[in-house]
């Protein structure tokens, strides 16, 4: 039975520095079991610089992150088998295929060839690309790469799932799709951290939200009830209204349209 | 540096190897095709006029030196151009590092399989001297393990170069400067006894030259203690040079 009052990851004043800049500046998370909390912020706020510093590819100028009660700094190893990350990129093997990229990231994670073999097949199904495992990636259209990466990512059966702008340059019919899994994800009691830039995106997958703007958190809440306590109408007007988006940016858009 | 973990190089290696069995085929040609001419040029053409080396036709001095320069060479291909691919363009160690395997073991497992590749192309090209009849010990059997050791070696001085290398186009100077050089002035064509003793010196230096003396002393079966020191001098090198490119690689790729 899945236990939702189970914390899976508890992130503490995290901040990341690079000379003087500080890309992250004090940003808390905790998230339980099941559980879904999304990031939003314009480009360069710090959404990824926090996520790569919970999923252990950057180092932690300060502040402390657990997955599952393992300290990802000291123990990285044990910590990521409790992950799965969708990058932004793809960052798919061009030189495998669909089961091949399936197969060569399920061994990082000291899964036997042979089960590996049988969890791509189950997972790859689960997306849709059962017929095209063996398939070369060129042949792939771009949706149906976001899903394979999504497969890849579920490999280990992660409690957790970390997913940087996962839709971004998809059509509409693939962002949808997408969204499905995620759900059903969800509802199997996989944890969601999501970064994203669609309010539709976020309406849909994210429990809660939290906006983010030059590497500090602006607020935080739940997200059907965030715009309405910061008095917008929903989120996307809230983040616009909330990272400085004003007069000035509509007579732009309105000279360029 | 990050601890490492056997199964951890291990999962890089079957990794690789998952890619290269796909492009087997079309890289036996590319990598055997260039000491084939140079053993067409130098061997058959000037080793018409040059007569015998070291008590050895010049065909087979050089045929021999071209099998531990055939290791070097897919070693390097592997650790500078590939790497690069890898590390830079399609970012497959960022990916690979999302998972429980980290950057070091990254650099390691894929200098082992620079070792790998330098076994696979420098046995390839020991075949093609079986066949002309150069091969004369059975001390031979030992010639892939120097051609691993080696090819271990000049992965981790490539990943090493391919570290610090500001833009793709750095990593000809590496070839031009370095693994060129080596290829010339280690014992590779003409005995580095027959030149003024400061280059004498600097051919001492690269390690190709004690892979090269190695593989000759092991093809003819005069192996001796001298063998000893080469395969000692060998290991020591890739052990120290091992720990370079693993203490950058955090530094250097910051994704």
């Amino acid at each position: 039975m899945v236990n939702f009052e189970e914390i899976v990851l508890t992130a503490d004043n995290l901040v990341k520095q690079y000379g003087t800049f500080f890309a992250v500046k004090n940003i808390s998370i905790q998230l339980k079991k099941g559980k879904s909390l999304a990031i939003l912020g314009p480009n360069g706020a710090g959404k990824s610089t926090t996520l790569k510093m919970i999923y252990a590819t950057t180092a932690i100028t300060t502040g402390h992150v657990e997955i599952k009660g393992i300290d990802v700094e000291t123990n990285p190893r044990e910590a990521k088998r409790h992950i799965g990350v969708v990058m932004q990129d793809d960052l798919l093997d061009t030189s495998l295929n669909v089961m091949e990229n399936m197969v060569a990231h399920a061994i990082l994670f000291d899964i036997p060839w042979k089960l590996a073999k049988k969890k791509a097949e189950r997972l790859l199904k689960f997306v849709g690309l059962l017929n095209y495992q063996k398939k070369e990636i060129y042949e792939l259209s771009g949706g149906m790469r976001r899903r394979l990466v999504l497969a890849r990512a579920l490999v280990n059966n992660p409690e957790l799932i970390i997913l940087d702008e996962p839709t971004t340059g998809l059509d509409i019919q693939s962002r949808h799709v997408f969204w499905n899994k995620l759900e059903q994800l969800k509802e199997k009691g996989v944890s969601i951290l999501i970064t994203s830039h669609y309010g539709e995106e976020i309406e849909r997958l994210a429990d809660d939200v939290m906006i983010i703007n030059h590497g500090e958190k602006i607020v935080s809440g739940p997200t059907k009830l965030l715009p309405a306590q910061q008095g917008y109408g929903n989120i996307e007007e809230t983040y616009l209204g909330l990272t400085g988006y004003t007069k000035e940016h509509e007579e732009i858009e309105q000279t360029l349209s | 540096m990050n601890k490492l973990s056997v199964n951890g190089i291990w999962h890089v290696i079957q990794r690789n190897w998952m890619s290269f069995k796909k492009l087997i085929k079309i890289s036996i040609f590319p990598n055997l095709f260039d000491p084939i001419l140079y053993l067409a040029a130098m061997g058959l053409g000037i080793g018409h006029f040059v007569g015998h080396i070291g008590g050895m036709p010049y065909l087979n001095f050089v045929s021999l030196g071209l099998v531990a320069a055939t290791g070097m060479n897919a070693a390097n291909a592997e650790s500078v151009t590939n790497a690069y691919i890898q590390m830079y363009l399609d970012k497959t160690y960022y990916e690979m590092s999302t998972s429980p395997i980290n950057l070091e073991e990254i650099i390691v497992g894929q200098a082992l399989w620079a070792g790998v590749r330098s076994t696979i192309f420098g046995t390839l090209f020991l075949l093609v001297t079986l066949f002309m009849g150069i091969l004369q010990s059975w001390m031979v059997v030992f010639i892939p393990v120097i051609l691993f050791i080696t090819g271990t070696l000049f992965g981790f001085l490539g990943l090493t170069f391919t570290l610090l290398a500001p833009t793709r186009d750095y990593l000809n100077y590496f070839s031009m400067l370095i693994i060129q050089p080596m290829y010339m002035f280690s014992n590779t064509f003409f005995p580095l006894g027959s030149v003024s003793p400061w280059l004498r010196n600097v051919g001492w230096l690269s390690p190709l030259t004690h892979a090269v003396d190695l593989i000759r002393q092991m093809a003819t079966g005069a192996v001796t203690l001298q063998s000893l020191n080469d395969i000692i001098w060998l290991i020591i090198v890739a052990v120290v040079l091992s720990f370079v490119p693993q203490s950058i690689v955090r530094s250097k790729l910051n994704y």
